[in-house]
């Protein structure tokens, strides 16, 4: 009786790992495919397009591509 | 709330990236310190402008050389100044992802994330400026190409071959625009006798500096002190003067894209052939460059559309997706 217990045990144990296994790799996939989906140049696109339309709009204002004012009062009071 | 940002901390200049805003800091790495007091005098362009200008007791430095870090102290405080203009305060911590050259080592990594950290960042993580300069250059580093970078700053030039989301060759030098100029100042201390500063040598190299012929050449008028007098003395220099002046630091840039292209597996060799490489970074602004490579690699250079800003604009995607990316911070995939 405590055989077949210790050995249900086992395989239970062995079933678990494997699922654990399965699910790690499946995890390891589906995070590849995410970082490759957040990589194609669609989702990189509104970051670039962001940057393209603050630089048309300083241009066009005539003054730098910087948006944050220098604070002289934190450079000067360290 | 605090904004997520993505720093490029180069050795020649540093830009910010502020999630869902976009860049908003753009300036020179340049500090100039009070030398009795140690008091922070002006950051960025303002110091910038004090380069070799300044009376004896201040100094403005650059605390990065070579894409490190030279001093550990000064590069914190430009760190904690920098954060402090784009609003972080001490109730505000951001998630802050640093660009660094892929080929720093492990005492640099440990001092630029401790130095974010302690300037005020909740977590700091780093990531290679190829990668970050491919994700910004906007090339489809997704797909199972062979995508080719090459990323010249101010100290360091790198060149990754990266497909499907992965740096699969890389080379790095510690050769960039800084040793262009220092080559210039050099040669002309040597051949003319005149001692010029790194500014004058950057505007020359600016003005008439390249790698290759150009159609455009003009001779420039450089102003400089005669070393034997000490008085001031003019002198014209010619772009194939400068141009012979700068073929050792220009040549161990282009060396470095030749070994990154023979270190690349063939199967994506063929793909550069078509694709053509991607030339980023302030360095490759330099005339004649991508037709100098071009030339000696055999493969169609281009030029980013946004060679300056490239590295902070994948480093700022990156911020933006923050949880799929996070896997690319460098460690992460060792």
């Amino acid at each position: 009786m405590a055989l077949i217990i210790i050995a249900a045990a086992v395989v239970a144990l062995a079933l678990l790992v494997v699922a654990r296994r399965t699910q790690r790799s499946d995890d390891a996939v589906s995070d590849f495919r995410r970082q490759i989906d957040a990589l194609s140049s669609d989702s990189r696109r509104a970051v670039t397009d962001r940057v393209r339309r603050l630089r048309d709009v300083t241009e066009t204002e005539g003054t730098s591509s910087e948006v944050t004012p220098p604070n002289e009062e934190t450079e000067r009071g360290s | 709330m605090a904004r997520d940002l993505a720093i490029d901390l180069g050795t020649a200049n540093t830009l910010v990236y502020m999630k869902g805003k976009g860049i908003v800091l753009n300036e020179p790495s340049v500090i100039a310190l009070n030398r009795q007091t140690g008091e922070v005098l002006a950051t960025g362009r303002e110091a910038w402008q004090m380069i070799g200008r300044t009376p004896g007791y201040i100094v403005a430095v650059r605390p990065l050389r070579g894409g490190a870090i030279t001093d550990f102290e000064i590069t914190e405080r430009m760190i904690r100044l920098l954060l402090q203009r784009v609003g972080v305060s001490r109730f505000t911590r951001p998630k802050v992802v640093i660009c660094v050259p892929s080929a720093i080592t492990e005492v640099e990594r440990r001092a630029v994330t401790d130095a974010a950290r302690r300037a005020g960042a909740a977590d700091a993580n780093l990531i290679e400026q190829p990668m970050a300069a491919a994700i910004g250059a906007d090339l489809p580093i997704d797909e199972p190409v062979g995508n080719m970078v090459i990323d010249i700053g101010g100290g360091t030039s790198e060149t990754a071959v990266i497909s499907l989301g992965g740096i699969v060759a890389l080379e790095a030098v510690r050769v960039g625009s800084f040793d262009i100029d220092a080559a210039i100042q050099n040669h002309i201390r040597r051949e003319h006798g005149i001692a010029i500063g790194e500014r004058t040598a950057e505007e020359i190299k600016m003005a008439i500096g390249s790698a290759a012929p150009t159609s455009d050449e003009v001779t420039a008028e450089v102003r400089g002190r005669d070393l034997m007098s000490g008085l001031p003395k003019t002198v014209i220099l010619s772009p194939g003067e400068i141009r012979e002046a700068i073929e050792d630091p220009v040549s161990s840039i282009v060396a470095s894209v030749v070994r990154c292209l023979a270190k690349a597996p063939p199967e994506l060799s063929q793909d550069f052939l078509v694709r053509g490489m991607y030339l980023v970074g302030g360095g490759g602004l330099l005339r004649g460059l991508a037709e100098r490579i071009e030339r000696e690699t055999e493969v169609p250079v281009k030029m980013s559309n946004v060679p300056l800003e490239a590295v902070v604009l994948g480093a700022g995607h990156v911020i933006e997706h923050y949880d799929a990316l996070k896997g690319m911070f460098m460690g992460a995939r060792r």
